[in-house]
């Protein structure tokens, strides 16, 4: 049983890093360079916090900081600020996930906007501070707004096609990989 | 059970946070490493980039053939009106041709009476389109390319027509080409028929903006825009496209090239201008050359 459900562990981290892989393909491929549209959620983000919010051993810190680096430097952003963004917030979710899981799904959604919210302006002020072209603020606004809004999507995917959702409670096996 | 799980906790939890420290701190310095000391961290990129992307390809070709299929598909519904139009094109083409002939004519007299050898140097390497940027906030496109064929950065991206950007990043066997539309994007030009110099700033929209012009007043709609070569980044006279107004009044360029299918790019070889090493050689130099 032990050795069955670390490598249901395993298939779940393996998981997380293919998904993330496949929003990257799709951003990548060559449709319309020019109509690259202002809506283009963030999905990677969304997807981290879904699964850190519910099954935080699914998603170790080195996993995040790694995807989030990659998306970086595939992405022409400036590399590592959005990946230490990224594992702040998910760290922040990540210690309040028990509270978050009795507080309903509404609340999460709040709670997540908030934090999403906060590190985009984190983001923006960063850029601004080393000097580098800041993004115009519709643009962000937009991406904010789409990515805000993908997210009880991500969530409703994830927990039916890979069954991430809270565990139940008295469920050995996440307890013990929280522990 | 569960006053041993807390008391491993209390143990896990500082360690844990030292390690997120760690990583956090790492990222950032990256960041700031790469704001100090662009280059280098831009090569790096470009390596990672180089051993991901092609491992990609597998996923994206059956996407992106789907998605030209599609494309296909919704052009044969119009096909009728699609042929209508392109004989229309047709005959304004064969006007058109006449008149190229003609002056090609005309222009091989006069490049015989001046005497006039064409530059040896521009000649291109053509390289597909792999993947575009991904982010709303830049533009630029991968191409299959790189350091293997020769490649460097600062040369001038071309589609059929039009100038399309340059490179700017090299890996071994991708590069990466920096749209006219990025924001980061300044490509010093000529606007054709009054000959005033100006600067083509991107800015994220299909149509970038000019910049520095000296007396606008003589610059109108329909004006052709070529590089002017100032800077030596560029070579001089590759058109770039048209003079528009947008609706806010400002003089803008629409590129000739086809931003919207960007499939094969033109990398042309444009020979390095000469490093001064040091001053005194070039006056030397000079001298040399005036009383020579």
């Amino acid at each position: 049983m032990g050795n069955q459900s670390g490598l249901h562990l395993w298939i779940m981290r393996a998981a997380y890093v293919l998904i993330c892989c496949a929003f990257l393909i799709f951003h990548l491929i060559p449709i319309a360079p020019s109509a690259t549209l202002a809506f283009s959620p963030d999905m990677i983000l969304c997807l981290t916090l879904a699964w850190v919010a519910r099954r935080p051993e699914y998603t170790p810190i080195l996993l995040i900081a790694l995807t989030g680096l990659l998306a970086d430097l595939l992405l022409s952003r400036p590399p590592g600020l959005w990946a230490a963004l990224i594992l702040v917030l998910s760290e922040y979710i990540r210690n309040r996930s028990r509270r978050i899981r009795t507080a309903g799904f509404f609340w999460e959604w709040v709670r997540v906007s908030a934090g999403i919210a906060v590190i985009f302006f984190a983001n923006r002020l960063a850029l601004g501070v080393l000097l580098l072209d800041v993004p115009p603020f519709r643009a962000s606004l937009m991406q904010y707004a789409a990515t805000f809004a993908m997210y009880p999507v991500l969530v409703a995917v994830s927990s039916v096609a890979f069954r991430v959702s809270y565990p139940d409670i008295g469920d050995t096996q996440s307890d013990k990989a929280r522990a | 059970m569960a006053n041993g799980r807390t008391n491993s906790e209390d143990y896990y939890r500082p360690i844990r946070r030292l390690l997120i420290g760690i990583i956090v701190f790492v990222l950032i310095l990256l960041t700031l490493v790469w704001r100090i000391d662009s280059p280098r961290v831009e090569r790096f990129r470009m390596a990672v980039i180089d051993r991901v992307v092609p491992n990609f390809e597998w996923a994206m070709a059956p996407v992106t053939l789907t998605l030209k299929i599609v494309r296909d598909f919704q052009s044969y519904q119009r096909i009728y009106e699609h042929n209508q139009e392109l004989r229309r094109e047709l005959q304004q083409m064969k006007a058109w041709k006449e008149a190229a002939l003609q002056l090609e004519l005309k222009n091989a007299r006069l490049l015989d009476l001046n005497n006039v050898r064409l530059d040896p140097d521009l000649t291109f390497i053509t390289g597909v389109v792999l993947t575009d940027s991904g982010s709303p906030f830049r533009k630029s496109v991968l191409l299959n390319i790189g350091e293997r064929d020769g490649l460097r950065e600062g040369w001038a991206a071309m589609d059929g027509i039009g100038l399309v950007g340059r490179i700017s990043g090299v890996g071994q066997e991708t590069a990466r080409v920096l749209l006219l539309t990025d924001n980061s994007s300044r490509v010093p030009v000529t606007i054709q028929p009054s000959g005033q110099t100006a600067v083509i700033t991107g800015n994220n929209s299909s149509t970038p903006l000019i910049d520095f012009l000296e007396k606008p007043e003589l610059v109108r709609a329909g004006d052709r825009v070529v590089t002017s070569g100032d800077g030596g980044v560029f070579p001089p006279d590759l058109l770039v496209g048209q003079v528009v107004e947008d609706r806010q009044g400002r003089l803008v360029v629409r590129p000739a090239a086809d931003f919207e299918r960007l499939a094969f790019l033109r990398i042309l070889r444009s020979a390095p201008p000469s490093p001064i090493v040091e001053e005194h050689d070039v006056i030397i130099d000079q001298f040399e050359g005036l009383g020579g």
